[in-house]
């Protein structure tokens, strides 16, 4: 569903309002297993009882949220009709679609049991989502008695991770590495000066401990059991980013736009430019009944896209200062040219469609990345275009489309050979390398567009990598590092981390 | 000639016409236990035009077959000769048909601007069948290219389907306009 759309959806959100919630209910039990009952519950915090509302489908017990919110803490935005909801909890986002058994925190994606929906009291949910929010980020433990139909919400005793701490200092760059044995539930918190990792349920464990450099930009460290404090220096700016298997929190610290004389090679933060890269339109393939390709496992190219992106945009969002909008945030249809139109209208200084891949037979395997066909690739197709040419109507329609691309397609090749380098050598593919197509998605963009196969979803091998959430992270860290790349010869600074996120 | 002779030039023009007739019947739907060549040939070679004819392969190129096909008596008869052919499956292993079965050649059209409209038809198939865009890029220039090297007169192809013309093939490849020929598709070793 489109922003676009969002002030219709307002009204009809206020239709189905007026209808009552029985209306909105009636329509989401649709498409949800089957409910077996409903009713409400206890809800037990503490020694506080309360009554919630509560649904049981054949699949299980959902819980209302909205309650749950006002005793537990945190912050519930619920979206318009069929669209997500968000729940924050201090600086962390969750979110999780009316319809769907997933929920995201920033990169990741956590399968439910079971989707939300409409109950009494509002939106219910199941336990395994309240697990992985309340659970994981306050060590809140939630124990159902069908018996007794009681929800006791007890807080968990503290969990004891150890952690060896690293600082290095090259070329300018301080860097401290924290690497947990799991990983820990935290908040993070800036203030001027210093950065605050606080421990929410867990307890850390010190193994080895770093000496500072000397007049290093980090000037204080300060390791205890609940919290971990980073004092900078004055001009200093600390950015984080995490590494898997081991878990592992990293900040890069550089001096920020007041760096003393005789310092360099220090990444400054991106300046404004004419040029600059503000807002990516991410475009993941296929949806609704144009499912793309299919894996021999059954694996869907329209589902495994969609999470491609979502997991693309929080990366980039985290990494960079762009605004990233995705084409689609739902299992929908969405022809070909809105998809572009939309590119157009958000005036996106990029364009980047998700795909993957399928050729007959099952051994074709690997990466490549196209950008738009334009120029007839030789003489009989140059005088097929000559041809054309003749037509009046037809005259026209080359120069629009010229006017819209020909200016960009320099940029686009430019992009699609970095994304490719960083598929290649992240990811160690098979280089299938950079190619045009004639794709329509990429026709009529007004800015580098590129479409991207990221794996052959009919070899049985990259359909199974491209079903895990990690490989896929990967996948997405190698497109933000292309993106950064492409981001800094635009604007013309150094990338925004010479790390790769995994 | 006594009878023992003439009954042997009997049984022997008998054998030749069964063995003419056999061929006949075989010409045009090569297999891969029928080569085209194996008989001798009841035409002359000036009636015949070796054509290359370009079939997806299981590594997601375009492999190449040649294949001899009688002389066509216009450049949209080669044409549909070609479409044809593609349509009846490839004879070499590693090589697959563009096309379900289903599928059949509806008509050729050579336009004066030397441009090929290739209606492909199937009753039971609304639009083509969706794959990756690399299994589509291979659908469309395996017809696309095939055409282009053997219809000299030929300059684009675009591709119908069921008498009409689609925005893309299936998804991927834009068929609002003229193809021309594309040699990037093709595998570096002709199989």
């Amino acid at each position: 569903m489109t922003e676009r759309f969002q002030p219709a959806l307002s009204l009809l959100i206020l239709a189905v309002g007026a209808l009552g919630p029985a209306a909105l209910a009636a329509e989401v039990e649709e498409t949800g297993p089957p409910l077996v009952e409903s009713g409400l519950v206890q809800l037990e915090v503490g020694r506080q009882r309360a009554p919630i509302g509560y649904s049981l489908t054949v699949v299980g017990p959902l819980f209302a949220l909205q309650p749950m919110v006002a005793r537990l803490g945190g912050a519930l935005e619920l979206g318009p009709l069929g669209q997500g909801h968000t729940l924050k909890l201090d600086e962390t986002e969750f979110r999780f679609g009316p319809d769907s058994p997933a929920l995201t925190e920033g990169e990741e994606i956590v399968s439910l049991s079971q989707p939300p929906r409409v109950g009494e009291g509002g939106l219910h949910v199941p336990l395994d989502l309240l697990d992985s929010t309340y659970g994981a980020r306050y060590g809140l433990e939630f124990s159902w008695q069908a018996e007794t139909l009681q929800l006791a919400v007890i807080q968990r005793p503290p969990r004891e991770v150890a952690v060896s701490v690293d600082v290095v200092r090259v070329q300018g760059v301080s860097t401290v590495v924290f690497q947990f044995s799991d990983k820990p539930r935290y908040r993070m918190v800036r203030r001027p000066g210093s950065v605050e990792l606080q421990l929410t349920g867990d307890r850390l464990r010190y193994g080895r401990r770093p000496s500072l450099p000397d007049a290093g930009l980090v000037r204080g460290l300060e390791l205890e059991p609940r919290y971990v404090r980073l004092t900078l220096a004055p001009d200093a700016v600390a950015e984080d980013y995490t590494l898997e298997r081991p878990f592992r929190l990293v900040f890069d610290v550089y001096r920020g736009a007041n760096r003393a004389p005789g310092t360099a090679a220090v990444p400054p933060p991106p300046r404004p430019s004419d040029d600059g890269i503000r807002t990516i339109v991410i475009d993941p393939g296929h949806g609704g009944s144009n499912i793309g390709a299919e894996g021999p496992a059954g694996a869907l190219e329209k589902e495994l896209t969609l999470q491609l992106a979502r997991t693309l945009r929080s990366h980039l969002e985290r990494r960079m200062p762009v605004r990233v909008v995705l084409t689609r945030n739902e299992d929908a249809e969405l022809p070909l040219d809105t998809r572009v139109a939309m590119a157009n209208q958000q005036k996106a200084d990029l364009f980047i469609s998700l795909h993957l891949n399928s050729s007959p037979g099952q051994s074709a395997q690997g990466a490549e990345t196209y950008f738009l066909n334009l120029v007839a690739s030789d003489e009989r197709a140059a005088q097929a275009a000559a041809a054309e040419n003749a037509d009046p109507l037809t005259d026209l329609q080359l120069i629009l489309w010229d006017l819209a691309q020909s200016h960009h397609m320099a940029e686009s090749q430019r992009l699609a050979g970095l994304i490719q380098e960083e598929l290649n050598e992240a990811l160690e593919l098979r280089n299938r390398g950079v190619k045009q197509a004639p794709f329509r998605v990429l026709m009529g963009a007004a800015m580098p567009a590129v479409l991207v196969e990221l794996g052959f979803l009919s070899n049985p091998l990259e359909e199974e990598r491209l079903t895990d959430p990690l490989y896929r992270s990967r996948l997405a860290g190698a497109l933000v590092d292309a993106v950064s790349r492409y981001k800094a010869i635009r604007e013309g600074v150094p990338p925004a981390t010479q790390e790769t996120l995994r | 000639m006594n009878r023992r002779a003439a009954a042997l030039v009997v049984g022997a023009t008998a054998v030749l016409a069964i063995l003419a007739l056999a061929w006949w019947s075989t010409a045009g739907r090569q297999t891969v236990d029928t080569p085209i060549r194996q008989e001798p040939q009841p035409v002359s070679s000036a009636e015949l035009i070796n054509a290359e004819l370009y079939f997806p392969n299981t590594a997601g190129w375009l492999g190449t077959e040649s294949r001899d096909l009688p002389a066509a008596e216009s450049a949209e008869d080669r044409a549909a000769q070609v479409a044809s052919e593609l349509l009846a499956g490839p004879t070499a292993p590693g090589h697959v048909a563009p096309l379900s079965e289903a599928v059949e050649l509806a008509s050729v059209h050579l336009s004066s601007d030397g441009v090929v409209y290739l209606d492909l038809a199937a009753a039971q198939l609304p639009a083509p069948p969706v794959s990756g865009s690399r299994g589509e890029l291979l659908v469309v220039y395996s017809f696309v290219n095939s055409i282009l090297a053997n219809v000299p007169e030929a300059r684009g192809v675009v591709l119908l389907w069921n008498g009409n013309q689609r925005p893309t093939f299936a998804g991927h490849v834009d068929t609002t306009r003229p193809l021309p020929l594309e040699r990037k598709w093709l595998a570096k070793r002709a199989s």
